[in-house]
């Protein structure tokens, strides 16, 4: 059934196909709307599950995990400042290998204090062992839900996963979504089957007990082997399933859009994804050889699929809404380490934007290639010093693109000039001059 | 003309820029100090701390009806001025006011909750302590020096229309009929 | 692809215009349509925005409209001069007065590239729903500047999408939109949704 949600709206029915026993949540600007409809949904009946009203973003995930320990399918969803507050029993959920789904909407966080969109909030807590997916709109939100619990649930996987939705952009933006009959969503994913990792008083258990010195390391080499072997296949295998079920199919762990013969490729995640297609479309029709390098799940790290994906790109650039403050973008970080292992050496770049809700347009991404080809052909020109050209972090908004003047005879073909040498946008999405310094100052880099 | 920032709403009748504000805590614009703090982002985004006790942006665009006083009701009872959300009520001393007046006031007024007005000490409430250097506001509705008019009842309460937002609270508070709201286009400012 | 500017005070229903073009706009096979307000701090009589985008094509830019082929001021007091800025050229500003679009631009300024067309929304809606609730009259003055947009559409998701007490006058509201952006009351050229 087609239907005009938001992302929020989106997610609730994909977790209501789901069928979570139990449900223990607090709410947090953007991701308040999942809690309230799925509420609205255990009032009315349509959702037979158990739903706990707790005081505190650690309670709502403590909740969901004692639930999960008696053997219930749960389900939680927070932000920013909420995912941190329970992320202490994020590594309890993880380490107890309790496949519960989170949705986290991706919000800026404090201080200041900001409620709008970006990525801080999930990937600085890549470490903690819960499955990470990023959504480009709000169908795959939907599909993400019911895929979750899949992935998760499955014997060779058993742990939490996270699903992330951009605040706003994703969340509160309303777009059409097929909503799947409950005899597909149960064709794709079948009754949770805690398979003893729960309190049962015929088999009386121990659970989430301590482990000193020297046995520890077990359990973590093991969920680490089991999210990164296990967790593709199985997401593989659920895909499948999903596509004969409902006809839309996923890619994996990635998704390489014209990434097998480009120059430059843009590396990104989440909605800013689907705006950067759009560019890689246009600058294909103009004769540029862009790729776009999608990437879909954050844990486990598709290294080898990313390096595949970027073996044959002259200049690289990753464009996420996160930093690591002192160093670079998290994704850049997993990037690079994925390529140097690979033994790819194209030179790569980190684009810091979108923070705090601030807009990524068309116009910074098409900037951002505009770079990368400037680059590639001054490396290939003047040989691999030249890379440093460009800095290795570009704060957009904040720092400039404005690469050596020149460029434009290199590249041939049309740049909006803005006098500064290369493209630019005059102004942002909502008129607001400060953001327009993207491409007017030159900066030194990041060191 | 006192341009120590510190000073800002430590005294009735201070001008700051060119805008008199006749009583004291009234919230200024920050482009109305005399040493605004700095705007350039690699002064200000170094902590989230920034000085205090101004406004940066009026926000009477908010409203489309506004509340207007008729002095002659107003008893000063300042419920308007204590309800006000946004502190855009404010009170204007007056010195001046007699009590004969004063009396007269709330012997005419007829609250809606239906107390005995002698028995209420504004009868003889002549608003802030007296301040020599302060004027009696003379007339019903006068225009300050920055341009903006003003609704004031003689020792009584003023509406700041720069960041009034037309909420209605006031109204709503007034047991004498003293204050209602009018729609922005039949305002004459 | 056709990007719709709503400006609105809170409270008015500016975005659940947007909302409701957005899902009519839709509605039909191989269109797709995004619908999002402003984000900022709300409260009624605020000035805000809402956008609608509609396209053939899958939409990835889900950047706020600055320039749009129709723009519409639910509320008046929010038209002013400089509107020009954010019609495309050959665009349309729908403005919610009872005034005449000649009034309305020589108030805040003509253009040569877009035009004003004044439809009195708060009078019709009163008249057929008995509250002044104008954006169902625009929905339906939209569904008329134009061939892309049916009738019949705006009513379907009216009937999707509003609660059902609400849809027999709703219906009726986008009946007599349409009609007054065919018989009346409507100084200037007519628009084309593309």
């Amino acid at each position: 059934m087609k239907r005009f949600l938001s992302g929020d709206e989106a997610f609730a029915e994909g977790v209501r196909l789901a069928r979570p026993q139990v449900i223990s949540a607090y709410p947090i600007t953007p991701q308040t709307v999942v809690v309230e409809r799925l509420s609205e949904m255990v009032e009315s009946g349509q959702l037979a599950a158990e739903y706990i009203h707790v005081e505190s973003e650690h309670s709502a995930l403590s909740a969901a995990m004692g639930a999960a320990a008696t053997g219930a399918r749960t389900f939680t969803a927070t932000s920013s400042q909420g995912l941190l507050y329970m992320a202490e029993v994020l590594t309890y959920a993880a380490g107890g290998r309790f496949p519960i789904v989170m949705m986290n909407a991706n919000r800026a966080t404090a201080l200041p204090w900001n409620i709008y969109g970006d990525q801080r909030d999930s990937l600085a807590l890549l470490d903690h062992g819960w499955i990470q997916a990023y959504a480009e709109n709000n169908q795959e939100a939907l599909d993400l839900a019911l895929m979750a619990y899949a992935v998760a649930e499955d014997m060779r996987v058993r742990m939490p996963f996270m699903v992330n939705l951009d605040g706003f952009a994703l969340t509160h933006t309303y777009e059409n979504v097929d909503i799947p009959e409950p005899s597909e969503a149960d064709a794709i994913l079948p009754p949770y089957d805690a398979a003893g990792n729960c309190f049962d008083f015929d088999h009386p258990v121990n659970m989430g007990y301590s482990a000193g010195p020297e046995f520890n390391r077990y359990y973590k080499y093991w969920a680490h082997r089991d999210m990164a072997e296990a967790v593709p296949q199985v997401v593989s295998v659920v895909e499948r399933r999903f596509e004969e079920v409902t006809g839309r199919r996923y890619p994996g762990m990635i998704e390489a859009i014209d990434c097998d013969d480009a120059e430059v490729v843009l590396v990104t995640l989440g909605s800013v994804a689907g705006l950067a297609r759009g560019v890689v479309s246009h600058l294909r029709a103009s004769g540029v050889r862009a790729g776009l390098l999608k990437i879909r799940y954050m844990r486990p790290f598709p290294a080898r699929q990313i390096a595949r994906a970027l073996h044959g790109a002259e200049a690289v650039a990753v464009l996420e809404k996160d930093i690591s403050f002192g160093a670079e973008g998290t994704v850049f970080t997993n990037v690079n380490s994925a390529l140097q292992q690979a033994g790819i050496t194209a030179p790569t770049y980190n684009f810091i934007g979108g923070l705090g809700g601030d807009n990524i347009s068309e116009d910074h991404v098409v900037s951002i290639f505009r770079a990368l080809q400037c680059v590639a052909a001054q490396v290939r020109e003047q040989g691999r010093a030249a890379a440093t050209e460009l800095p290795r972090v570009t704060f957009l908004g904040v720092d400039s693109l404005d690469p050596e003047p020149g460029c434009g005879r290199v590249l041939g073909g049309e740049l909006r000039d803005n006098g500064a040498g290369c493209a630019a946008p005059s102004c942002d999405g909502d008129g607001d001059s400060s953001k327009a310094q993207v491409f007017s100052v030159r900066e030194t880099e990041v060191r | 003309m006192n341009n120590d920032v510190s000073r800002i709403g430590t005294a009735a009748n201070v001008p700051v820029g060119d805008v008199v504000r006749t009583c004291e805590h009234i919230p200024v614009l920050r482009s109305h100090l005399a040493c605004p703090p700095s705007l350039d982002h690699a002064v200000y985004a170094r902590t989230t701390c920034y000085p205090a006790g101004h406004l940066v942006a009026k926000n009477a665009g908010w409203r489309n009806i506004r509340p207007v006083i008729d002095a002659e009701k107003c008893t000063n009872c300042l419920q308007c001025y204590l309800y006000c959300p946004d502190g855009a009520i404010y009170r204007v001393p007056s010195v001046c006011r007699p009590t004969e007046l004063a009396d007269a006031a709330a012997a005419q007024a007829t609250p809606s909750c239906g107390s005995d007005p002698s028995s209420r000490p504004e009868g003889r409430f002549l608003g802030l302590s007296p301040q020599s250097d302060v004027p009696c506001a003379p007339s019903l509705t006068d225009v300050d020096q920055g341009g903006t008019s003003r609704q004031v009842s003689p020792g009584g309460v003023a509406v700041d229309y720069d960041f009034c937002k037309g909420c209605g609270i006031c109204v709503r508070m007034c047991r004498f009929w003293a204050l209602r709201m009018i729609p922005e286009s039949e305002a004459n400012e | 692809m056709i990007e719709i500017l709503w400006h609105g005070r809170g409270g008015q229903g500016a975005f659940t215009a947007a909302r409701l073009l957005g899902a009519a706009s839709s509605l039909r096979e191989g269109r797709y349509a995004l619908a999002f307000p402003s984000f900022g701090p709300e409260r009624r009589g605020a000035p805000m925005r809402a956008f609608t985008k509609v396209s053939d094509a899958p939409i990835g830019d889900r950047s706020a409209v600055t320039r749009a082929d129709y723009v519409v001021y639910l509320d008046e007091t929010l038209l002013s001069s400089g509107w020009q800025a954010e019609v495309k050229p050959g665009g349309c500003v729908l403005v919610n007065s009872a005034r005449s679009a000649v009034d309305l631009t020589a108030a805040f300024g003509d253009s040569a590239d877009a035009h004003i067309i004044a439809i009195d929304a708060n009078g019709i809606s009163e008249a057929l729903l008995g509250r002044p609730i104008p954006n169902t009259v625009f929905l339906g003055a939209i569904s008329a500047l134009g061939n892309t947009l049916s009738a019949d559409e705006v009513k379907q998701a009216i009937r999707q999408y509003m609660p059902a007490k609400l849809h027999e006058k709703n219906e009726r509201i986008v009946d007599e939109a349409r009609r007054v952006m065919r018989e009346g009351s409507v100084d200037g050229k007519e628009g084309t949704l593309r």
